[in-house]
């Protein structure tokens, strides 16, 4: 039923708004995800199922909404609605730190609603809109130094790094940070300038490393697995980054069968750990299919439509780095690696939320695309 | 038996449609170039030296360019990892160039350029806003600006 659904949809967004074959890949992509999603799941009872349709719906709806309105109008660019944005994403960090219940170790909620989604949603308008102004003043003067908007950019993500420590959401850092990263690289010239931000995030990822109890630990089981399975605080966390490996011999290229893995060490399967869930229930084919199609749904998304202005091209550019980004944490994650675990794979992890977050993204970037594609044939259906 | 052929079957449709999905990506592949929207042309013509050294003998003259630029931050200079490389005779030149929707704004980084007639010697913290039509002369080339559109 989903299959059908969900290829009706496709179908549908083909036919109504005749867009390019290349936002057609993308959809593809996702709904291929989405039916992975399916797969992985394992919905028993009807409540389950009738969840499951509900937010595809709500997937469906939010994505022709977003996609009419980025396509369409030229709403978003509006400077008012901007600022707003800026200003509210810190605000739901605190909300979210204030109201919050804790889950896991972190404050991830606010009223229903995961930050994590609602921030990398807001993310990529706040970064163009930064990356928009006009770059025509330096800090001290001189060229060499950073721009105000590199200076706006930098500083927004560092008032954003306090409020995910705040909420101990580092999953959420680790991609606002590795996003920032690359568009500062982007925009900035002056090499002076670069060596110096390296520095100090090398320093920032020690401070980290160091300091961040969790991620410490998941370094030090990685640096002496055999120690850390006798270290009684760290045995419970080495069995779920260590599983993997230890067991690999065991689950061989076809894997063990639906539903093996012990739900005591991943308690969260349908969730963070969705590659292990693939290589061992599935197959290592399986896994590694997904993964190569993850890498083009990516490249698919770093693509540009001709005649883009900044504000369009900068928007496209942080919402690809952040799904890359978000799929490089969550396969380096499952696959035992120190950085934390606690970030769904797109579209095929369950959560409403994310799921909602990243179907806006693919909007956003279809929209892009046919935007000027549509504004041209209207232009010429008038001359 | 059937879960084999099932799980067979899986696998070998992800790898049919990764495959298809890689192929017909390949073959649409935008130039990145045409992807930026662009507000300036720059016209790019050899002069030739007022000193003449052996280097110079070796250079055609009157060699014209162009090249159309998009809203974005350039590194401008005769080192290879500039992002827009002048083959001049000079040892070291490289200047900022600052493009905006309807103005240029320019920082001599290093070595000496006459812009409108004056040299501008390197200064980071110096910036120079250049018009339409506006002339520079970087050692033997000479640079013009143009707004799309005026041509």
């Amino acid at each position: 039923m989903s299959v059908v659904l969900l290829s009706a949809a496709g179908i549908l967004s083909q036919i109504i708004w005749k867009p390019s074959g290349r936002t057609g890949t993308g959809i593809l992509i996702a709904l291929t995800f989405c039916n992975v999603g399916a797969s992985v799941a394992y919905r028993m009872d009807n409540k389950e199922i009738r969840e499951y349709f509900k937010d595809i719906m709500m997937m469906i709806a939010v994505y022709i909404v977003i996609f009419f309105i980025i396509c369409y109008t030229n709403i978003y660019r509006v400077r008012l609605l901007n600022v707003l944005c800026i200003v509210c994403l810190p605000l739901f960090l605190i909300g979210a730190r204030l109201s919050g219940n804790m889950t896991h170790g972190a404050y991830v909620n606010f009223h229903g609603f995961l930050v994590f989604g609602i921030v990398l949603i807001g993310y990529p308008f706040a970064a163009a809109y930064f990356m928009s102004m006009q770059e025509a003043k330096y800090i001290g003067g001189s060229v060499k130094n950073l721009s105000f908007n590199l200076v706006g950019l930098l500083s927004y993500t560092f008032i954003l790094f306090v409020g995910c420590a705040v909420c101990n959401e580092f999953g959420l850092l680790l991609v606002l940070g590795t996003t920032a990263t690359v568009v500062f690289f982007v925009r900035c010239k002056s090499r002076q300038t670069k060596v110096i931000y390296s520095m100090a995030c090398l320093c920032g990822t020690f401070l980290a490393c160091r300091f961040v109890s969790h991620i410490h630990d998941r370094m030090l089981i990685w640096l002496d697995p055999v120690k850390a399975y006798g270290d009684k605080t760290l045995a419970a966390k080495a069995e779920s980054v260590l599983y993997l490996y230890r067991n690999i011999r065991r689950t061989g290229w076809w894997g063990n069968g639906i539903g093996e893995l012990p739900k005591g060490i991943y308690p969260t399967l349908n969730t963070d750990h969705i590659i292990v869930t693939l290589i061992n229930d599935y197959s290592i084919f399986i896994a590694a299919l997904v993964m190569i199609l993850s890498i083009l749904y990516v490249k698919w998304m770093l693509l540009e439509a001709p005649r883009m202005n900044v504000y369009d091209r900068y928007l496209n550019l942080c919402g690809a780095l952040i799904t890359g980004f978000i799929i490089l944490l969550h396969i380096a994650s499952n696959l035992g690696s120190f950085i934390t675990a606690g970030i769904g794979f797109p579209f095929i992890s369950d959560g409403g939320s994310v799921n909602l977050m990243l179907t806006v993204l693919l909007a956003i970037h279809c929209g892009l695309m046919e935007r000027k594609v549509i504004q041209d044939a209207v232009s010429e259906k008038e001359t | 038996m059937l879960v084999v052929i099932l799980q067979m079957s899986t696998i070998a449709s992800l790898t049919i449609l990764v495959i298809l999905i890689h192929r017909v990506e390949r073959r649409r592949e935008i130039c990145p170039e045409e992807s930026e929207e662009k507000y300036w042309i720059m016209q790019t013509q050899r002069i030739g030296r007022a000193e003449k050294t052996p280097r110079h003998y070796m250079r055609r003259k009157n060699l014209e360019n162009r090249t159309e630029l998009a809203e974005d931050g350039y590194l401008v200079g005769n080192a290879i990892t500039d992002d827009i490389f002048l083959d001049t005779s000079q040892k070291k030149v490289r200047m900022y160039m600052n493009v905006q929707k309807n103005r240029i704004f320019l920082t001599v980084l290093k070595g000496k350029v006459m812009i409108q007639n004056h040299v501008c010697y390197a200064n980071d913290k110096k910036v120079i806003e250049i018009g339409d039509s506006s002339g520079i002369i970087v050692d033997d080339i000479r640079l013009r600006f143009i707004k799309k559109g005026m041509v």
